[in-house]
């Protein structure tokens, strides 16, 4: 079943991250898709803050994966894996680069940027990816997913 | 000292070697795998990123280095590798090619920090000569496509981050730019010639955190602000001079947050230095109104900017970090360093 969530403000989108967090237990893949200054890094962040990351979020497009560790102790996530296919010629390169490392594993969360690079790539693993859309028209931001 | 240094933390395959006997160095080597034609040698086209085209390129760059060098492993008295931060997977190509020489050869292996030496390749300009007498305590402004950090150095190797970029490195700003306007990849040097005919005050574009009380940056707001600016303009991205004037002003925002943050944190930090490094220090406008900038600060500062050709990831840079680590601790420290190095994908200064 898809979601339509209306996100053009920043209270709208943070309550948005917060949300997803919270159904998050370790092992998902989160691929997102959209076009520049959508949100994608946006959203990525105050899901970290939610998650409980202490460290700064900032984009991976030109160091292609970050990895940043929860604080929360009690979590049964202890990393958030964050990549970006921006860059990416070859889809193959996402493999080449190590998430191979760290998808599907229980105590993990990827997030993905421009995952629309790699979608066959992302489907050959096998795990579960839940696609997030954003969507900008104007300045209403729309977020599918 | 001569010194074999190795880099692979992201896109670039290098080595170098680099001779320092007292205050006077001497480039002996300085091969960066994309700006050769060794591609052509070995086959294929070295892509923009490609992890494991390290695993292909480190051996006959290496081969290269050593043979342009006119250096035997005798003559090396050390090997400096960057062990972090970067991609684990690019990292650990230079580092394990690193290790096993310096165990082969049983010399010391210096671990030695990306960004450190990005800071530290301000030290040397040409093929030889003196090293710049650079005065410490100094503030370096290190912008690049992955990077944008402000850094206090106490000396060369006490170094930490006094500010840096909450969102996107102003470098990925500019290509994201780029590629709105139709520029193409890599798209910092586009935006930069479009914008030397255009006019900088054209367009009002935000100066993010440019108030703000510490020395923190935001490049993701202006790159949205270009793009809503252009989003009801299609027509006009045909216009050169329309898109220049994007470019310029664009450019002239960034500009205007990355001088206003590293003087202020040159007065508080009172600071005798200011340094630039990384690749978007390449840019001749940043490099002109932050020279400029200093002069006009009449306060005895002096400004130091990188070679070009050591603005973009290089292994050059790198050995300059390891002589001032050896220099500082001792090549004893480094013997056997191939027993504990290992890649940190995340390394703080």
């Amino acid at each position: 079943m898809t979601m339509r969530w209306d996100v053009s403000t920043k209270r709208e989108m943070n309550a948005f991250a917060r949300e997803v967090a919270r159904s998050l237990h370790g092992g998902e893949v989160l691929a997102l898709e959209g076009t520049l200054g959508a949100g994608k890094t946006y959203f990525t962040q105050q899901l970290a803050k939610a998650l409980d990351v202490k460290t700064a979020v900032t984009s991976p497009t030109f160091v292609l994966m970050n990895i940043y560790p929860i604080a929360n102790k009690k979590s049964t996530i202890h990393q958030l894996v964050h990549l970006d296919c921006y860059r990416l010629d070859d889809p193959q390169e996402l493999i080449h680069i190590g998430i191979t490392d760290w998808i599907g594993r229980p105590d993990t969360v990827v997030v993905i940027e421009w995952a629309d690079k790699a979608r066959e790539v992302l489907k050959s693993f096998n795990k579960s990816t839940h696609l997030i859309k954003f969507l900008v028209s104007g300045s209403k931001r729309t977020v599918v997913m | 000292m001569i010194i074999l240094s190795i880099e692979s933390s992201c896109d670039e395959t290098a080595a170098a070697i680099l001779e320092i006997t007292g205050a006077r160095f001497r480039v002996r080597a300085h091969v960066v795998a994309s700006q050769i034609p060794l591609h052509k040698k070995y086959g294929g086209v070295v892509p923009e990123v490609a992890a494991r085209r390290h695993v292909e390129i480190i051996i006959p760059v290496l081969d290269e280095t050593l043979r342009t060098a006119r250096v035997k492993k005798a003559d090396i008295d050390a090997i400096a590798a960057v062990n972090g931060p970067g991609l684990n997977m690019a990292l650990i190509v230079g580092l394990e090619t690193a290790k096993t020489l310096a165990y082969a050869w049983g010399k010391p292996l210096i671990p030695v920090n990306h960004i450190k030496a990005h800071m530290l390749a301000n030290f040397i300009s040409g093929e030889q000569g003196r090293l710049h007498r650079i005065a410490f305590p100094a503030l370096c402004l290190v912008v690049s496509g992955g990077h944008t950090s402000l850094a206090l150095l106490k000396t060369p190797t006490n170094i930490r981050i006094v500010g840096s970029t909450l969102d996107d490195a102003v470098g990925e700003a500019f290509d994201k730019v780029a590629n709105m306007l139709g520029l193409g990849y890599p798209g910092g040097p586009a935006v930069a010639q479009r914008a030397t005919a255009g006019d900088p005050l054209a367009i009002a574009f935000p100066r993010p955190m440019l108030t703000s009380p510490n020395f923190n940056f935001s490049f993701s707001g202006i790159k949205t602000a270009v793009r809503y600016f252009i989003e009801d303009k299609k027509p006009q991205l045909k216009n050169k001079q329309f898109i220049a004037d994007v470019c310029a002003s664009f450019q002239q925002a960034c500009i205007d947050v990355l001088l206003a943050k590293t003087l202020a944190a040159a007065k508080k930090y009172n600071v005798k230095s200011i340094l630039l490094g990384g690749g978007v220090s390449a840019n001749k406008e940043l490099r002109k109104q932050m020279r400029n900038a200093c002069e006009k600060m009449n306060s005895g500062i002096q400004y130091f900017e990188p070679d070009i050709a050591m603005t973009t990831d290089n292994a050059l840079m790198g050995a300059i970090a390891g002589y001032f680590e050896a220099s500082e601790l001792g090549l004893e420290k480094f013997r056997n360093g191939w027993k504990k190095v290992r890649p940190q994908v995340v390394l703080d200064l």
